[in-house]
């Protein structure tokens, strides 16, 4: 009940500041929306041998992520494999959780998971509290409730922005997700070389772009998608059009509640 | 490459005249019986030279833009590139929507045109051939300009992906979905034999606009006679294991319980990464993803795996080319 309360106090909160945020947030130029937000929260399994939640090993994508994030002037974290846990990216006020979102995934402009999944599901490599597994749509409140803060997701996993599945995503608050419809191959700095090319193109383009294929294949393997989410129609497509992470471009917390939602991918297949 | 004839090039001849499939025609990918010689090819990629990226960016730029790029303003604008751990990042000052970029270790150029990047989509849309079409019209072109040599390309056999956007009411459904773009790609192909990580892509807007360009840079050591690619530094290899039996292995290689969804199975040369140079052969490539059950009745879908299978070894070990590398240090949490 208490979470309860505290979602209710919240939502008055928020419906009192919407038009004035709604407002800034469709009128300011990019140069103005810059807030002072270039933190991140990254998880990343890569050991799934043999520690209560099976699966293929994988390579790690996100070191070299973290290296451009802080030689940028970002500030942030980075846990793997027994230092990853799914209760990262729980919502802190949800019961029989023990959710840390408020400490890690929510506490933070970008929020990056890199192992495996499926449909608004991530897999992490270790159990911890008998659990490996973060439902996004039931266990996960990212850019809302406690923590309140990112963002940005990215979601470095197989088949988790399905886009027969996309509702998965509708209880988070974030203002764009990035993710695959399909199973992945991912090369090391591929996750690198989206956020460096966000310099100046938007994220949407960068994601998709940087994502289809591994760096020197033609196999067309991955579906990257770019899942953004506004307060209408026209604010939704201006935050596609607008959001540039590595140059700072729209890095405050999204608006709520969102009303809309658009969305741009290649399309290779699907899971 | 020069061709000149040698005796292991001959015997290359006469095993093709007396079996090996006829490559006159690459409008099929092929995959050799069991017994039939497959040509293994010595491949490198590297950096080009400024000059020679000058030149292939020069002639995509042209075909992208539909009109004349002076030389000197892709040098000068090369001479200018940024330089980073992605990349040479190259601006054109006469083309300000259009992105160039050099990835050395790959040796790829990839063009991406803002200005043709829309969400609108025009009242007659161009359809999937007429994209098909275009393209290939600029696949010529650049045979023209001797860029590529359009017979090493499938041109028959795109394959094609597509730029989607669609949005709608949180609280409503999906109001519109639409195809933007198509993604047409067509894979350097060796006798008939696709090569994963050579080719050359096309995005095209549904207004016939094009929207980017990808062109891979693998050198084969082939020599070429009656219209058939030979290896000039490899040798011919019998195929002694057939596609049910790789299949076999790989069922069998399965933990239990667990279960495969198979992207894309076939026979394809796949430059391992990471190398300048190497001694490739065709495999029979299985991309898959692996279902693992999870907890509380869930599904779990592994990233994609690519595991190339001898055709001419029955005993060698599959080759994971989605392997993990090295691992990182932990550090400990709080």
């Amino acid at each position: 009940m208490t979470s309860y309360r505290l979602h209710s106090v919240r939502a008055v909160v928020h419906a009192g500041a919407l038009f004035l945020v709604g407002l800034w947030a469709v009128c300011s130029t990019p140069a103005q929306s810059v807030a002072a937000g270039r933190t991140y929260y990254i998880d990343e399994s890569t050991d799934f041998s043999g520690n209560g939640c099976e699966n293929s090993d994988l390579n790690d994508v996100t070191s070299s992520l973290r290296e451009s994030l802080d030689d940028d002037g970002w500030t942030g974290q980075r846990w793997t494999n027994v230092n990853a846990w799914p209760q990262d990216f729980y919502e802190q006020t949800f019961a029989g959780l023990a959710g840390l979102d408020h400490l890690y995934a929510d506490s933070k402009t970008l929020a990056v998971y890199a192992g495996h999944g499926n449909r608004g599901l991530l897999q992490f490599g270790y159990r911890r509290d008998g659990r490996c597994l973060v439902q996004l749509n039931t266990q996960a409140r990212l850019g809302t409730l406690a923590g309140d803060t990112a963002a940005y997701a990215m979601y470095v996993t197989s088949c988790t922005i399905n886009l027969d599945s996309l509702s998965l995503h509708f209880n988070n608050a974030v203002r764009q997700s990035f993710g695959y419809h399909n199973s992945p191959s991912v090369k090391d700095d591929q996750p690198r070389d989206f956020y460096e090319a966000t310099d100046d193109l938007r994220n949407s383009r960068a994601w998709i772009e940087e994502m289809e294929d591994r760096p020197g294949w033609f196999t067309g393997d991955n579906s990257p998608i770019a899942l953004t989410f506004g307060l209408s129609s026209s604010h939704c497509s201006w935050v596609a059009d607008t959001a540039r992470l590595r140059a700072g471009v729209l890095l405050s917390n999204a608006p709520e509640p969102d009303a809309w939602y658009c969305y741009t991918m290649f399309d290779h297949g699907g899971c | 490459m020069k061709s000149h004839t040698t005796p292991l090039k001959m015997i290359a001849v006469m095993l093709l005249a007396l079996g090996w499939a006829p490559a006159t025609t690459m409008a099929e990918p092929r995959e050799p019986g069991l017994g039939e010689p497959v040509a293994v090819f010595a491949m490198q990629r590297g950096a080009r030279s400024l000059e020679e990226v000058s030149k292939r960016a020069q002639a995509l730029a042209e075909v992208m833009l539909g009109r004349e790029v002076s030389s000197e303003a892709i040098q000068a604008a090369l001479s200018k590139a940024e330089r980073t751990r992605a990349g040479w990042h190259i601006t054109l000052p006469e083309a300000a929507g259009l992105r160039l970029r050099y990835l050395p270790q790959v040796d790829e150029l990839r063009f991406l045109n803002l200005d043709g990047v829309s969400q609108q989509v025009p009242a007659s849309a161009m359809e999937e051939k007429e994209a098909v079409a275009l393209v290939q019209r600029h696949v010529k072109e650049l045979d023209r300009r001797g860029l590529i040599a359009a017979r090493h390309y499938d041109l028959a056999a795109p394959e094609i992906g597509y730029g989607r956007i669609g949005g709608g009411a949180i609280k409503g459904g999906r109001e519109y979905e639409q195809i933007v773009e198509y993604r047409i790609t067509f894979l350097r192909a060796l006798n008939g034999i696709p090569v994963a990580n050579d080719g050359i892509r096309f995005g095209v807007h549904v207004s016939g606009q094009l929207t980017g360009m990808r062109l891979g840079g693998l050198t084969v050591a082939s020599v070429e006679e009656d219209g058939k690619e030979l290896p000039s530094a490899g040798t011919f290899r019998a195929r002694t294991v057939s596609t049910d039996e790789i299949m076999r292995q790989f069922g069998a290689s399965l933990p239990q319980d667990v279960k495969a969804d198979v992207a894309w199975a076939r026979v394809m040369y796949v430059m391992p990464e990471d190398v300048e140079h190497a001694v490739v052969e065709p495999l029979y490539v299985v991309s898959h993803a692996l279902r693992y059950p999870g907890e509380h009745g869930e599904t779990v879908v592994s990233r994609r795996k690519v595991l190339g299978y001898s055709m001419t070894d029955p005993a060698a070990a599959p080759i994971d080319f989605t392997a993990p590398a090295i691992r990182h240090d932990e550090k400990s949490k709080r």
